[in-house]
């Protein structure tokens, strides 16, 4: 009975280290994909792709400031849509129409401009305070050999209850699937590249293959496809005017 | 020794390869027939990757250039009834006749050019030139310029609009778009003037947070005896302020222009479980000669699923202000009393098939107004419209009053339009 009982005491103690562990690993992918100690600043393209439809091309200017949970989107290309903007303080997040010049909140789990990435895209990464790790495995990803976790959501806030992200030696996010309550793939991320600017990891492309919209091409279901490249990166202090209602009216028209 | 030429040649041939390699890379992965096929290819290696910083992009985004964009339109249609489209303002029929019953052709051509000029990240002018047909009316709709002092004060002079309030179904909050009761009321006439109730503005932000506070000096044709020579009298001034937090917006505002009743206004929203805005606003308006005081207050909402494919909206008002709230070409009847607004809308995944209803109601004369309509936008710059605007209720309601003179005894009306357009 003493040693049934001191195995299980054991087992308890190494889960407790092992969630420790995974824990930290999520913390440590927090770090490398978050900019706490600076403002960020980039260009990002979206490439669009609908089967049978065609491509889509949106260019829009992206300011982070990570340590207040703070971003503005302003959408540069198409022309059409120039001066549109979006501008998150914590939860709430605002989109603005030049058009109409007023403001409206949205949701940060919508889809970014129709295409397959999500507002929610383009704000800090918070994995280690939003999800729980149920497992680790080791495992091959082409050139990259990664730890596939797979993770729950530990409160409602989050756009997808589950995920599996694929990290690498260094920590970084190399490929993760977003999955329903009900537990259906809802979409594939893959991260290629990364760019490193003043010792920081950004991704250079990402590749999202949406699971459920698309499209038949010559009988074929092909799934919708969008690629986001980022460019001009920039870690330069921000003025804290950028981060305001009075920016996007400033810089739409 | 290469020559110009050999030299112009090889340049432009390296900057068409530059674009190309960009163009590339910006789809490089697309293509690629599985997912876990972009980890295979061999790439270089990512601490490689160093790259240097960029200029920053806010200079980028508002640095020196000038833009030139523009759109036209072309608009075909049928109608019996309405001489207007509704949500599509100014919608002539063509022939000058406006108001009453008629059934016929619906028909004009629009086009505007806007030049942005950017001449530096703190200073640009903006320009937006108008033309119109079978009106023949050209205007320079707005014609302003953006000042920004030490990245903190922003300053915008010139002749654009402002909107205030949040209510798109009772925007009696939207003090600046306000008229006085002296103004003649035909919206779809171009020649009226309404429709030269341009405003000017001086407005100065100085941004708190994400919110902030606004001080502006407002004035219209109108609003002056002689346009060319604007009198103190003749500007209107006002200010709000704005705190935007999470989860509460919240605006004062006041506005007071010689020919109008002083109101202020206060206005809240937030964004409750990710998918409901909800809003409230309260008015007052105190006529200084008669001494008399009027109000107002609505509360509504906005609720959106599936991408916000689906959306739902409503509003209760309340006014005691007798006034009708006109916007330049538009007139939104405040009437009197208890008012109930809805709207439902349906995308298709696409968007290019929209269905949406829009129905408001006053309770106190019995009065409503229900406008179902379909929209297809599935043909390259081309939308087809169709909608069928029903009255009902008391036929001495204000809604039934409203109604073109000549149209009084039908209650159902019919319009549809083509849109032929394009913007660059």
């Amino acid at each position: 009975m003493k040693r049934t009982g001191l195995l299980i005491i054991l087992v308890l103690i190494s889960a407790v280290i092992n969630a420790q562990d995974f824990r930290q690993i999520l913390r440590s992918v927090d770090e490398l994909a978050s900019y706490v100690e600076s403002d960020f600043a980039a260009e990002y393209t979206i490439v669009h792709d609908r089967p049978g439809i065609g491509r889509e091309t949106t260019v829009s200017a992206v300011f982070r400031r990570d340590a207040d949970r703070k971003y503005v989107i302003i959408l540069m290309e198409p022309e059409e849509k120039r001066g549109q903007g979006y501008l998150k303080q914590g939860p709430t997040l605002w989109f603005y129409d030049p058009t109409s010049r007023r403001f409206n909140s949205t949701s940060s789990r919508d889809r970014f401009q129709n295409s397959n990435a999500r507002n929610s895209d383009f704000t800090e990464s918070t994995l280690a305070e939003d999800y729980d790790v149920l497992s680790v495995e080791q495992v091959k990803l082409g050139r990259f050999d990664c730890r596939l976790l797979e993770l729950q959501a530990n409160n409602d806030e989050v756009t997808y209850p589950y995920m599996k992200i694929w990290v690498d030696e260094a920590n970084l996010i190399r490929k993760s699937e977003d999955y329903s309550l009900s537990r259906e793939l809802m979409r594939t991320t893959a991260i290629p590249e990364y760019q490193f600017i003043n010792g920081k990891a950004v991704p250079k492309a990402l590749l999202i293959v949406d699971a459920l919209a698309g499209g038949r091409v010559n009988g074929r279901f092909v799934n919708e496809r969008t690629q986001i490249t980022i460019s001009k990166v920039s870690f330069d202090p921000l003025a804290n005017s950028v981060f305001s209602k009075t920016f996007l009216e400033n810089v739409g028209r | 020794m290469y020559s110009m030429r050999r030299i112009s040649q090889i340049l432009f041939i390296a900057l068409l390869a530059l674009a190309g390699h960009q163009l590339w890379a910006q789809t490089e992965y697309l293509d690629e027939a599985a997912l876990d096929a972009v980890f295979d290819e061999p790439s270089q290696d990512d601490a490689e990757s160093v790259v240097e910083e960029e200029q920053a992009l806010v200079d980028i985004v508002r640095g020196s250039r000038v833009t030139l964009g523009g759109d036209f339109s072309f608009n075909l249609g049928y109608t019996a009834g309405w001489t207007q489209v509704p949500w599509l303002v100014s919608t002539d029929t063509g022939d000058g006749s406006i108001g009453g019953f008629r059934h016929g052709a619906l028909t004009d051509t629009r086009s505007a050019l806007n030049l942005d000029f950017r001449i530096a990240p703190i200073f640009r002018v903006f320009l937006t030139f108008k033309f119109d047909f079978p009106t023949f009316r050209s205007e320079v709709s707005e014609f302003f310029a953006d000042y920004t002092l030490m990245d903190s004060v922003f300053f915008r002079v010139g002749r654009h609009n402002l909107t205030w309030g949040i209510s798109r179904f009772y925007p009696h909050t939207n003090l600046t778009a306000r008229l006085p009761d002296a103004f003649p009321v035909t919206p779809a006439d171009y020649t009226d003037e309404l429709n030269d109730a341009d405003s000017y503005a001086f407005r100065m932000t100085v941004p708190v947070g994400a919110g902030g506070v606004e001080f502006v000096g407002f004035t219209r044709n109108g609003f002056m005896a002689d346009p060319s020579t604007p009198k103190a009298e003749d500007i209107g001034w006002g200010g709000n302020f704005n705190v935007a937090v999470p989860y509460l917006d919240f605006t004062i505002g006041t506005f007071y222009q010689s020919l109008m009743d002083w109101r202020s206004y206060v206005s809240a929203g937030t964004t409750l479980f990710d998918r409901l805005e909800f809003f409230s606003e309260g008015l007052t308006s105190y006529d200084l000669d008669a001494g008399d005081i009027r109000w107002g207050v609505n509360a509504g909402y906005l609720l959106g699923f599936w991408n916000n494919r689906f959306q739902f909206s409503g509003e209760y008002y309340y006014t005691t202000e007798d006034r009708d709230l006109r916007v330049k070409g538009v007139e939104y009847p405040l009437i009197e009393g208890h008012n109930i607004a809805s709207g439902l809308a349906f995308y298709t995944s696409d968007r290019q098939f929209n269905a949406y209803t829009q129905v408001q109601y006053n309770v106190d004369e019995n009065t409503g107004l229900v406008i179902p309509a379909l929209t297809f936008d599935g043909i390259p710059y081309v939308t087809i419209t169709a909608a069928t605007p029903v009255i009902f209720g008391d036929e001495n309601g204000s809604y039934w009053v409203n109604n073109p003179s000549e149209n009084l005894d039908r209650a159902l009306s019919f319009v549809i339009m083509a849109y032929l357009k394009a913007g660059f």
